[in-house]
């Protein structure tokens, strides 16, 4: 036998789920049993079985692969509640199984999954999926990557009418149909209180009285830029104008072109415009989000 | 690593495969003496046989965390202290090893700063007998 094909067949036996209670189940991948699967492969011990050793695996990498999901979306898992997001992300993890080294990328086909199959999300769709972007978003602002950053000082001599600025990697625009950034700060208040029993309980009826409030709220555009300071991510409401300037920014856009389409039907009145775009460049300087820009962009553009 | 389980296949202690591969790399070791301690007692050898047999001059760092006891095997958890057997092999590791970077792994059920930062630094009562990398 290969080291490959011994991997392998460990692999599918570790990656099948657990039963509903949390143990290996009886059938192998191979169709057979999987007592008989395990002593293939695993000696036993003086306590252990084959079974009993090959299943410490198969139980220790759901914990963790669940534990972790839990840790990366508890936005996301108080809206559609604990059990159903437990059951969701099973289903998510053994259609889209990790294939990369680490846990922070567990997460990164949820969206499309769940927009196949949003039957997970009943009746709060539109809520969960705002939910489950922002948190996504905050993990990519956590640790994405950041360019030097253009200052106030740098941008004075830049004046050209084809100016034309990068937008820091790590900045991530959403457009949210709710605003899940209370949410998901009013959820993350509630766990990080320590807790008993009793107030475990408190706290669960509180954050499914928030979720219940926020679903039943009329959605509106709320505007959001999720970018990092000091190593600590923060979420900042951003008008409408503000997003598609910096999103056009992003695309390559020149800094005219991008204020034209900001104000394009905007209801700023046009004595306005020039103090609110000036007031938002010297704060987005001020915060490092302005960078050179993306060498491709450049390119396409000569 | 900690392990689990054994195969049928398998030719060679861990500790030969991880000097061979180390030997042939040409490259340093980070060493987990509460990895080797679980492994020792889910697979009944001696662990001071694995910490002996490692090139002490490759043990670039060192690593230590707490585990947990159930009833048929040991779970390598982070969180717990580190336990008396663990520092005793920690103790061995140093005096083959000499001074070396040391790492408390404790990742879950984090208790406060202060309690991991006490139990960091009982890694320096080990130090006094042991000289700047020297290995023995």
């Amino acid at each position: 036998m290969t080291l490959v094909t011994l991997q392998r067949a460990i692999a599918r036996a570790v990656m099948q789920p657990l039963t509903s209670s949390e143990r290996m189940r009886r059938s192998a991948p191979d169709g057979g049993a999987m007592s008989a699967y395990a002593a293939r492969f695993i000696k036993p011990n003086d306590r252990l079985t084959s079974f009993e050793r090959l299943e410490i695996y198969n139980r220790q990498y759901w914990f963790r692969l669940l534990s972790s999901m839990v840790e990366d979306f508890p936005g996301l898992r108080a809206v559609v509640g604990s059990k159903r997001f437990e059951a969701m992300s099973t289903a998510y993890l053994t259609d889209c199984p990790s294939r990369s080294f680490t846990l922070r990328n567990l997460g990164a086909g949820l969206e499309g999954w769940l927009r196949k199959r949003p039957h997970w999300l009943r009746g709060n769709r539109l809520l969960a999926l705002d939910m489950l972007r922002l948190e996504w978003a905050e993990l990519e602002a956590f640790d994405g990557q950041a360019k030097p950053a253009l200052r106030a000082e740098d941008l004075q001599g830049m004046a050209a009418p084809d100016l034309r600025l990068g937008v820091q990697p790590y900045v991530k625009l959403l457009e949210l149909h709710y605003p899940v950034d209370d949410l998901l700060l009013a959820v993350k208040a509630g766990n990080d209180q320590s807790i008993s029993f009793a107030s475990n309980a408190v706290q669960h009826r509180r954050k499914h009285t928030e979720v219940q409030a926020a679903a039943k709220q009329k959605s509106a555009p709320v505007f959001l830029a999720v970018h990092r300071l000091d190593f600590s991510v923060y979420f900042r409401r951003i008008s409408q104008e503000e997003y598609v300037l910096l999103g056009s920014l992003r695309n390559g856009k020149s800094v005219q072109r991008a204020i034209e389409l900001a104000f394009h039907e905007s209801a700023v009145p046009s004595a306005d415009r020039a103090s609110s775009v000036q007031h938002s460049f010297q704060t987005w300087a001020t915060l490092g989000w302005f960078c050179q820009q993306d060498e491709n962009l450049r390119a396409i553009k000569k | 690593m900690s392990s689990y389980a054994e195969y049928h296949v398998s030719q060679m202690t861990e500790w030969e495969f991880l000097n061979e591969v180390v030997e042939q790399a040409d490259c340093g070791i980070l060493l987990d003496v509460n990895n080797i301690y679980v492994s020792s007692q889910n697979h009944s050898f001696d662990p001071f046989t694995y910490v002996n047999s490692v090139p002490a001059e490759r043990v670039a760092q060192i690593h230590i965390a707490g585990h947990s006891k159930f009833k048929k095997y040991i779970l390598d958890t982070h969180d717990h202290p580190v336990l008396d057997p663990v520092w005793k092999l920690y103790e061995r590791a140093i005096q083959r090893a000499g001074h070396t970077a040391t790492l408390l792994e404790w990742d879950d059920s984090i208790p406060s700063f202060e309690e991991v930062h006490r139990e960091a630094l009982k890694a320096n009562r080990f130090l006094a007998d042991t000289t700047l990398a020297v290995a023995v």
